[in-house]
């Protein structure tokens, strides 16, 4: 069952570790473009 | 050349029939009968339902490993794990991410949907199945069918057809399940709450997304590669603009031909040998459970959310988190709308019904990873 419990703390935490460094990426991505955007405006 | 008059009657089948291969007539004539004429997941449940059929009738060597004309359609697309990936390179073409792109917060709402996945797997090893077992019954509560289906050929394979028509069934009746679970966590004032409109996403960050996600989870969860890598591949294609051709083949005629192999080789795994033992009841009921769990964990997530969140959000949007795109978002969309009719939730639901495919992909990843 120890193990079962490793697995079920580890899924989780990856599941949302995932989400959120592709929050923080999704983020980034949003800026770098606006950002990107405003320099090419005359 | 054999002698005796009589040899063609041995040879025959019908005598060979048993009584388990008849009840899985039955069982294949069920599936049959909703694909044909209820119309639930009719693409994937009416060659399951053949594939049953076929595979349970006696002598024919259909299934004989190394001969067998549906073995080898099952060996080289789902045991070489071909299939699935590349049914989410369809998917990835077929997929908008722009909902998730313009509130980039509610793609926790499909993490905490997986919540779902990890205790109905905790409790199916809590009920005596081994640790890849109840992995492959947990993953049902991500209600996506081709991780299901891929999860269960690496971990559990005796279990694949069990696991598909579970997952596939119970997506086709995500209209019945999801509403009650839905009413039940929230109260009217909050399936009411009408949400703030989001922003237009620029066609440079779509088209990079991809290729960010792609770096992003595959590094932080590698055995997630072969899904993830396809399903961002798939979008690349839609979403460049330039490559129209390889985007529609791979929305159409890749995707459906794949899926006629997918369908007839899961169906034809379910053998009465494999099928008719106890533990696919525990199958049918846990990947139900994990269903409703998972609707449930993704609302009260949508809930806690709201505590930190200037602008609520509807938690029915959480309920989307389950993968099942876009039923589940449509059902969303139908309950806010008997609670507010003014209240449009369809895309504000599409973004975590996207980022609930990403985050099973992620959950099968982990399984993947600590018990390959």
């Amino acid at each position: 069952m120890g193990e079962a419990l490793i697995i079920f703390v580890n899924g989780i935490v990856g599941v949302f570790l995932g989400m959120s460094v592709l929050y923080g990426a999704m983020h980034l991505l949003a800026y770098v473009v606006k950002r990107a955007s405003k320099e090419g405006q005359p | 050349m054999n002698g005796g008059p009589l040899d063609l009657l041995a040879q025959m089948g019908l005598l060979a029939v048993t009584p388990g291969m008849v009840f899985m007539w039955f069982v294949a004539g069920v599936l049959l009968y909703l694909a044909i004429a209820k119309q639930f997941e009719p693409l994937l449940l009416l060659p399951i339902g053949f594939g049953i059929l076929v595979a349970n009738l006696p002598l024919t060597g259909l299934m004989e490993p190394g001969e067998g004309l549906i073995w080898r359609f099952y060996h080289y697309g789902l045991q070489w794990e071909v299939i699935p990936p590349v049914i989410f390179l369809g998917l990835g073409a077929l997929t908008d991410f722009g909902p998730m792109l313009a509130r980039p917060s509610l793609i926790f709402l499909g993490a905490g949907a997986q919540v779902g996945v990890y205790v109905t797997f905790f409790i199916a090893r809590l009920l005596g199945m081994t640790l890849p077992e109840a992995a492959t019954t947990g993953i049902i509560g991500g209600a996506d069918g081709p991780t299901t289906i891929y999860l269960a050929t690496r971990l559990a394979p005796h279990m694949l057809g069990s696991c598909a028509v579970a997952a596939y069934s119970y997506m086709a009746l995500v209209p019945i399940i999801q509403p009650p679970v839905m009413k039940l966590l929230t109260t009217r004032a909050e399936r009411a709450i009408v949400m703030k409109k989001s922003r237009k996403v620029p066609k440079l960050e779509r088209i990079l997304f991809p290729i960010v996600a792609t770096l992003v989870t595959v590094l932080v969860v590698p055995a997630s590669a072969p899904l993830m890598v396809m399903f961002m591949l798939g979008n690349l294609f839609r979403e460049s603009g330039v490559v129209e051709r390889l985007s529609g083949a791979a929305q159409n005629e890749l995707m459906n031909i794949v899926t006629i192999f997918l369908g007839l080789s899961v169906g034809a795994t379910m053998n009465a040998a494999t099928f008719l033992q106890p533990k696919v009841i525990f199958i049918f009921v846990l990947g139900l459970a994990a269903f409703a769990v998972s609707t449930a964990s993704g609302v009260l997530f949508a809930k806690f959310m709201n505590l930190f969140l200037k602008d609520k959000i509807n938690p029915l949007i959480g309920a989307a988190g389950v993968s099942a795109v876009p039923m589940s978002a449509r059902v969303v969309h139908q309950v806010g709308s008997e609670a507010n009719k003014k209240n449009y939730l369809l895309m504000f639901a599409m973004g975590p019904n996207i980022a609930g495919v990403i985050g099973t992909i992620l959950a099968a990843g982990v399984f993947l990873s600590m018990l390959k």
